[in-house]
């Protein structure tokens, strides 16, 4: 029997810069699967949490030319009140060539950040066997792609004119036992709080939701709803406070891989 | 398996260097009028000839040979260590692995006289092999070391050889990515 996984944002981030403890869970958890899928709406929040910090990184280095000094500013001026949580781990470069001379782990960290960005979605292929596309996410049909000395990301806002999010939410049968579900629960978290307000306001004919950005404002939503359709019974993820409520409505099995190698 | 001194030879190839003197001003306008000292590769994988001033040309030359040396002691070294991954001897391998370490980070010295996609191929080598235990490997874990040797120390590389380079480290458990891989907070 096949057994199919989806793999959320957060362990697609994972595989690629987590601690390598983080990294053994997902390999020997995805070892238990015929087949792993992922999905668009997954695929635009990578570029935009990972693939985007790289660059951030890039023009920084560029603009500073001193790894020293970007790990200064990053560790300084970049703190959790600026509420973007950091994912390339500066410090381990420093520790694994802590013999090198800044200027070498200058050029180090450049040549790490110019292959993430052209190349980091292709390497998902490699954990991930197939990416649903029923959404239609035009964002994450587009992906990154390198104009002269930068990069060009997809927008952050739904490109009306050639996402199909809207007929694929009309498509779906299960709107409404959703809304139902998400109504009767008094545990939700913010997040799924802005899904039920999403869902509510949502027009029979879906046609009103790009208006809203649902990719970008109730991503766990829409990743959710594309792994269902893709015909996964386990959704593996790093976040469960979402994923253990929208799993239950779905009927699939949650998998958990700890933030903390700690608790590996 | 192939001569390793034959494979290092074919890496470089000093009789594209062309130096300023030796140049007409008729032939100038058709040279690309780059003074960096690194020999640039195509899509198509020919190599464009670059102008140096002549103090540039000798230290590219020295850094070509330095490369070509290092090369071989590299190729040699992982060889050793699949010998020794045979054999099943820890201390050989970490003999091995420590001479492997050692040649890969001389080459990184010496990186200025090879193109981008090269510096990346062998910063994914380090970042995968900093740290390793090389006495800890099993026979097809040192079996990929070599290979990534082999395709670092072939002719010019392109993506697609970055790309498998990475491919061969994941699969033997090895993470290119390491060294920006960790708690970042």
């Amino acid at each position: 029997m096949t057994k199919v996984v989806f793999l959320d944002t957060t362990i697609l981030i994972a595989w690629f810069v987590h601690p390598q403890p983080i990294k053994q869970f997902i390999a020997k958890t995805l070892d238990g699967f015929n087949f792993r899928v992922s999905s668009l709406v997954a695929k635009q929040e990578f570029c935009r949490r990972l693939l985007r910090e790289a660059d951030y990184l890039q023009r920084l280095l560029a603009r500073k030319k001193s790894f020293k000094l970007v790990f200064e500013h990053v560790v300084t001026v970049l703190t959790n009140h600026h509420g973007r949580k950091k994912q390339i781990c500066l410090q381990s470069l420093s520790t694994c060539f802590r013999d090198d001379s800044d200027g070498d782990q200058t050029e180090r960290l450049s040549l790490f950040l110019d292959d993430l960005l052209e190349n980091g979605l292709e390497d998902l292929n490699e954990i991930v066997d197939s990416f649903a596309k029923n959404s239609g996410c035009a964002n994450g049909l587009q992906g990154v792609r390198r104009k002269r000395t930068s990069w060009v990301f997809p927008p952050r806002e739904c490109q009306p004119k050639t996402c199909t999010i809207d007929s694929f939410l009309a498509s779906l049968n299960q709107l409404n036992r959703l809304l139902h579900f998400l109504s009767s629960r008094n545990d939700l978290t913010t997040e799924l709080d802005r899904a039920l307000s999403f869902l509510r306001q949502l027009s029979p004919d879906c046609s009103n939701a790009k208006r809203e950005n649902p990719c970008l404002t109730v991503g766990d939503l829409i990743i959710a709803l594309e792994s269902d359709t893709a015909g996964a019974t386990f959704f593996f993820t790093q976040n469960k406070k979402e994923s253990v409520i929208l799993c239950e409505h779905l009927n699939q099995q949650l998998i958990v891989c700890p933030v903390n190698p700690d608790n590996v | 398996m192939t001569n390793p001194t034959e494979l290092a030879n074919t890496l470089f190839d000093e009789s594209s260097i062309i130096t300023e003197t030796s140049v007409s001003s008729s032939d100038r306008s058709n040279l690309p009028t780059n003074t960096e000292t690194e020999l640039h590769g195509t899509t198509s994988g020919r190599t464009r000839p670059t102008v140096f001033q002549p103090k540039e040309r000798d230290q590219f030359s020295r850094s070509i040979r330095a490369l070509r040396e290092h090369c071989e002691s590299v190729l040699v070294a992982s060889k050793q260590l699949v010998f020794a991954a045979e054999r099943q001897d820890p201390m050989d391998q970490e003999l091995a692995g420590s001479e492997i370490a050692d040649s890969l980070s001389k080459m990184w010295a010496e990186r200025k006289a090879r193109d981008e996609k090269w510096r990346r191929g062998l910063n994914f080598l380090q970042s995968a092999t900093a740290n390793l235990d090389f006495d800890m490997l099993n026979l097809e874990q040192a079996k990929t070391v070599q290979r990534c040797v082999e395709i670092l120390c072939s002719s010019m590389l392109d993506n697609s050889d970055i790309q498998q380079l990475k491919r061969e480290l994941r699969s033997a458990g090895l993470d290119p990515w390491n060294a920006i891989s960790g708690n970042p907070e």
